[in-house]
């Protein structure tokens, strides 16, 4: 059976322009980028030419620096635990990526705070007058994490005046772009203190992900032992995938967004209307979205049975985040728009790619109406 | 069970590893389901089901090449069988849980599943067969191994869903499933036999229901001797004792005492000298038929009252709404309310019940 890969959002396969560039810096020009022969020379001088590329793509109104990371994970740890902010508490919502929440919360425990939940509204979106709401004064807070675009749903902050709100307050402004960078145009308005950014979400390889510190940001490292990165992480480089994100994001150009990931609103557009004629699935999440990703709510179905089910029948989806070590509950994404509650347990996220085709996502959509009939029936019965 | 697509419950251990495996080789469609119960890493080791336990199913899945998926059903498994632990040693009786596991969830939830896999039948590792009778209807029988006999756990699987139930190991002895591990080249061939109850770990079960419980409800109390009403001292809780016990009472007079009931209204654990400490009538309510017919208002079976203890022979009588009123033969160490009783005819499980009353 022919399989559909409608999971971009967790990992997007490899583009064969960055296998190919990455080849040789594992192979016949490998070096360590610390050490002081040709060798070690050359990959330095790729690490840096992969960091200016993947920079030059970043629409960034302030100057700033780029860390590599092995991780857009790893970034958001560095970001939150390390920024050295006055205040104790952190501001975010129950929209965020595990790894912003954890770290939140761990950042708000060790500096006795706590953390501060911005509600979302209905449709998905933090808005600049509820975070202005829970960030008051600004005063006790260290930092706002917010996302650029939801992993989930796809929903899109006016990142603008949420940074305006935060500059006002003199609070410094971190924001996760994991599933925005290199899909669609990025801009970093003024008053954003850092911006994590991911690789294998846009055809770049796994194992690199980077932080993006504004001129005047300044965090402690969390790895120790080494003077990588300008001594903010530790470890030695992951030269070869630093070197096929770059090529990858460099021929993009920074405000030419790959072409494919755009077009992908109509297919996605599509897949909904199928998905509501076929099985009465509901969108979750409305307004300014990414355009590969939609989150639907199947009427009369559980999402566990529902990715069994189509990952039988040939579908790769996901319920919630892929870091939860395969073992699902249900999201807290979905749950924190405060609908009812089926419309969590039933959530199921397609994220389509480059690739993807007007008869994938027919058949996609037939696949999920078959599996619905399934899951539905055993419910029932 | 060639061509037939099966749903696999892999704990991790060797015995349902042994189940995916044989089943794979005989050609069946094998999906492999692990059941994720509580949550990482608080889970201790030397248990099933754990995230280490998961990887091992994991293994097995990969070296045969089966799709493999875990359900997570932490909220059931908390739900149904921890909450259920703790509340019920807090009532003073003794809980089932490898019952209530196997009741709500492997047959329950797991059973759900085939329909979402499109699978024909569920199988786990238990030691239990099913059989047909002469008349084609399915019958539950105890394990060939009457050491790893698990049929008194499954006296809760009702009567309709024995058609899509198999227990390949049910035929088989411990040591040819070991066998057959290391034959098939089954990842966790050597490892050791869970045992325990899964989720209480390192620590006593008694300290976990006390710290689940929590000071309110747990009922302090004393230890008083049936025969003369003597008071022989304290004890912590009424959680920490059951029926048929002999170690860790906490007192002493001169000869060795048994449990013979706990009263958790007034906190009051009576003990007994061996021969005034055993019981002999009970009642069984929410009973479970598997037999083929609804048997007789009066009839004669063996009884199992405790998990790998003898059946006893007993007088069973049917006291309407759907309660039984249980005579043994003769006076039995260790009849606890809340643990199930299960009635069998030979080998052939006729189905059980949980003990109530008993006097």
């Amino acid at each position: 059976m022919r399989r559909i890969y409608a999971d971009h959002n967790a990992t997007s396969p490899l583009r064969g322009a960055a296998l190919d560039a990455m080849v040789a810096y594992l192979t016949t020009d490998a070096g360590n980028p610390g050490s002081i022969h040709a060798e070690g020379q050359r990959s330095r001088a790729a690490l840096e030419r992969a960091r200016r590329q993947v920079l030059g793509a970043l629409d960034a109104a302030p100057r700033g620096s780029l860390t590599f990371t092995s991780s857009a994970t790893e970034a958001n740890n560095l970001a939150i635990l390390g920024l050295d902010a006055e205040g104790r508490d952190v501001v975010t919502s129950r929209l965020e990526h595990p790894s912003v929440i954890a770290a939140a919360e761990h950042r708000a425990q060790r500096a006795g705070g706590h953390v501060r939940w911005v509600r979302p509204d209905a449709g998905g979106r933090i808005t600049p007058d509820a975070l202005a709401g829970v960030l008051g004064t600004g005063e006790d807070v260290c930092c706002v994490a917010i996302g650029a675009a939801n992993h989930e749903l796809g929903t899109r902050p006016a990142l603008d005046e949420i940074a305006r709100v935060c500059a006002d307050a003199g609070v410094w402004l971190h924001v996760d772009a994991a599933q925005v960078f290199g899909r669609t145009p990025l801009q970093v308005p003024a008053g954003v203190q850092s911006m994590t950014l991911a690789s294998h979400k846009a055809g770049g390889p796994l194992g690199v992900g980077a932080l993006w510190l504004a001129a005047d940001a300044r965090v402690a490292p969390r790895a120790l032992g080494g003077a990588q990165e300008r001594g903010l992480r530790a470890g030695t480089e992951n030269v070869a995938a630093a070197v096929g994100w770059g090529v990858i994001i460099g021929a993009s150009g920074s405000l030419d967004v790959p072409a494919e990931w755009g077009a992908l609103a109509l297919l996605r557009d599509r897949l909904e209307a199928a998905l509501a004629r076929g099985c009465g699935a509901v969108v979750n999440g409305s307004g300014d979205r990414l355009p590969n990703t939609t989150n639907v709510s199947v009427p009369g179905t559980e999402f566990e049975p529902m990715l069994m089910a189509l990952d039988q029948l040939g579908v790769a989806c996901s319920a919630g985040s892929a870091c939860s070590a395969g073992s699902l509950e249900p999201s807290p994404v979905v749950e924190a728009l405060g609908l009812e509650p089926w419309r969590a347990r039933s959530a199921l996220r397609f994220s389509l790619g480059p690739g993807t085709t007007a008869a994938d996502v027919d058949e996609l959509a037939a696949r999920v109406v078959a599996a619905a009939v399934r899951c539905g029936r055993a419910e029932v019965a | 069970m060639g061509g037939e697509r099966v749903l696999v419950a892999m704990s991790g251990g060797v015995d349902s590893s042994v189940v995916a495996a044989m089943l794979h080789a005989a050609g069946a469609e094998v999906i492999g389901v692990s059941m994720r119960l509580y949550a990482s890493p608080a889970t201790p080791g030397k248990s099933c089901c754990s995230p280490d336990d998961l990887l091992d199913a994991r293994a097995v899945a990969d070296a045969c090449g089966f799709p493999f998926y875990v359900s997570n059903l932490q909220a059931e498994f908390e739900e149904r069988v921890v909450s259920y632990f703790v509340e019920e040693y807090g009532r003073g009786r003794t809980p089932s849980p490898c019952v209530a596991c196997n009741d709500h969830l492997k047959f329950d939830v797991l059973l759900r599943r085939l329909e979402a896999v499109d699978a024909d039948a569920l199988a786990t590792g238990h030691y239990a067969r099913i059989e047909p009778r002469p008349d084609g209807t399915l019958a539950l029988l105890r394990g060939a191994d009457p050491a790893k006999d698990q049929s008194y756990f499954l006296f809760g699987l009702r009567r309709e869903v024995l058609p899509r139930v198999r227990f390949p190991l049910g035929g088989m002895r411990k040591a040819d499933v070991r066998a057959l591990a290391a034959e098939l080249g089954v990842p966790t061939a050597a490892k050791p036999e869970s045992q325990d109850i899964c989720f209480v770990g390192k620590g006593s079960y008694a300290d976990l229901v006390a710290s689940r419980l929590g000071p309110d409800k747990v009922r302090p109390g004393v230890v008083r001797r049936v025969e003369t009403g003597e008071v022989l001292g304290p004890h912590d809780g009424v959680h920490r004792f059951t029926p048929g016990q002999r170690r860790g009472l906490g007192v002493a007079d001169g000869e060795p005492l048994y449990v013979r009931r706990v009263d958790a209204t007034t906190g009051d654990v009576w003990v007994a000298a061996r021969e005034r400490a055993g019981s002999e009538v009970f009642t069984v309510e929410r009973v479970n038929w598997l037999a083929d017919a609804e048997p007789p208002r009066e009839f004669s079976a063996s009884v199992q009252v405790r998990y790998r203890q003898a059946a006893l022979d007993a007088e069973v009588e049917r006291t309407g709404d759907g309660a039984l009123r249980v005579r043994l033969a003769r006076p039995e160490l260790g009849v606890a309310p809340g643990q199930a009783a299960v009635f069998y005819r030979g080998d052939e499980v006729l189905g059980g019940g949980w003990i109530e009353e008993v006097r």
